[in-house]
């Protein structure tokens, strides 16, 4: 009686459990793909996606193997090269996510997550620069392969390590070369960085800010001496995670100040500072938000 | 030597084998790509500006002038300034090839202009104590017609 009465316990867990589980890959993927979405209007609108890019597309040569084997595959020039085509790609890098979000089917992450490659290579490859911000959209898009409890969160606090490493290796590598304790490192990366902003439009407040930050090497200096530690504070992640919420509002400052001072935008990499986020509490709140909204329409 | 059990890469070789070994690549390729400088995707290294940036004597800018008036990259929605201008600093800095020029320009001309008159300058600059930029030269570098 008493084993059966365990058992039946346990089931009840397992299934609290599992209606969790399935709440919470609900929210992630309206989050993410959402996201993912945003993304890729703010590319379409600049006239950066596949049918942006033009025809036929101005292809520079590459060092990586992964660009060069892309290349040899011919997909970028195919896809390119027909309107109509770049026009479906483009068509299926929106319809994609919106069909995951409305149905939860594996089989579109999966797509989706190649056609996100696909276009990543494709735009780096035009601008002859290796951007990285891309990266962080295909990746978070990655544990929605499974529907699998345990390997989807495995994936998904992989994707929280993997925003941890782009902080705290960047902050560890201006440590090990010596660039953070180089007095003008700032000020001549400004130089290079914004001039066409300090020759464009030099009456501008930015232009201004930059401006005097290239004056005054010292204060360029301490600047770059936070933007370290800020970095470099991501290192507490790999030990703990009682430090996301600091972190997740570190990583958004981080991305104002990037594009403020250095005018980068690091904007579409935040997409992997929803891994920082405490999602039982968030599909809490977010229960207790929709089961409020009938309630007061009632009153 | 007890390795503790709710290390991540510990938890993945127990529950997720495929990954285990995907982060272990991941992890090794990483680090013999970082001790080398080198980056090959996926093996992706994020600097962000950690190299040394010595003071240059000069200052090389690439501006595009459409029907005579200049382009504002700032005026750009930002991934559009990146494809615009990083694409032109990198076609103008490998200038060797003519036909690879033809060709840039040609896509140039299509993504930017329709065909409108385009001239595109290197601007040469050096900056005083304020901070600020003084062009030194204007060149020329693809006069209207040329192509």
């Amino acid at each position: 009686m008493e084993s059966l009465r365990l058992r039946h316990a346990n089931s009840f867990t397992r299934m609290a459990k599992s209606e969790n589980f399935t709440k919470q890959y609900r929210l992630k993927a309206f989050f993410v793909f959402g996201l993912a979405l945003l993304i890729l209007l703010n590319r379409l609108w600049a006239h950066a996606l596949f049918s942006g890019m033009n025809h036929p597309l101005f292809l520079f040569r590459e060092n990586e193997a992964a660009y060069r084997f892309f290349l040899q595959t011919h997909i970028p020039q195919t896809i390119t090269g027909y309107q109509l085509l770049s026009f479906v790609f483009d068509l299926l890098l929106f319809l994609i996510p919106v069909l995951f979000i409305i149905n939860l089917r594996q089989s579109y992450a999966v797509v989706f997550s190649f056609l996100l490659l696909i276009y990543f290579f494709t735009y780096n490859l035009v601008t002859g620069h290796h951007y990285h911000g891309l990266v962080a959209a295909i990746l978070i898009t990655l544990p929605f392969w499974t529907k699998n409890e345990q390997r989807f969160h495995l994936l998904w606090e992989a994707g929280r390590y993997y925003w941890l490493y782009i902080f705290a290796s960047a902050a560890l590598w201006k440590i090990v070369r010596g660039s953070v304790f180089y007095s003008e490192q700032l000020c001549h990366i400004l130089k290079a960085q914004q001039l066409h902003l300090l020759l464009q439009q030099p009456h501008s407040i930015h232009a201004q800010m930059v401006q005097y930050l290239i004056a005054n090497p010292a204060v360029a200096h301490a600047v770059l001496i936070i933007n370290v530690l800020v970095q470099l504070s991501f290192l507490i992640g790999f030990f703990t995670k009682k430090f996301d919420p600091l972190l997740f509002a570190l990583a958004i400052v981080f991305c104002l100040a990037n594009y403020f001072v250095m005018n980068i935008v690091s904007a579409e990499l935040l997409i992997l500072n929803l891994t920082l986020l405490n999602w039982e509490k968030l599909s809490v709140w977010v229960s207790v938000f929709f089961r409020r909204i009938p309630l007061e329409k009632k009153q | 030597m007890k390795i503790p059990g709710h290390l991540f890469l510990f938890r993945l070789y127990n529950e997720f084998k495929l990954l285990f070994v995907v982060a272990v690549v991941f992890i090794m390729g990483t680090g013999w790509f970082a001790l080398h400088s080198h980056e090959e995707f996926p093996f992706l290294l994020f600097g962000m500006y950690s190299l040394k940036e010595k003071k240059q004597a000069e200052y090389i800018a690439y501006t595009i002038a459409v029907d005579g008036h200049e382009i504002i990259y700032n005026n750009m929605p930002d991934a559009q300034q990146e494809l615009v201008a990083t694409t032109l600093a990198n076609a103008a800095s490998l200038k060797t090839n003519p036909l690879a020029d033809a060709a840039f320009i040609i896509w140039l001309k299509c993504y930017t202009v329709n065909n409108k008159p385009l001239e595109i300058y290197k601007l040469t600059c050096v900056y005083n104590a304020d901070g600020i930029p003084q062009i030194t030269t204007r060149e020329l570098l693809y006069p209207h017609g040329q192509i």
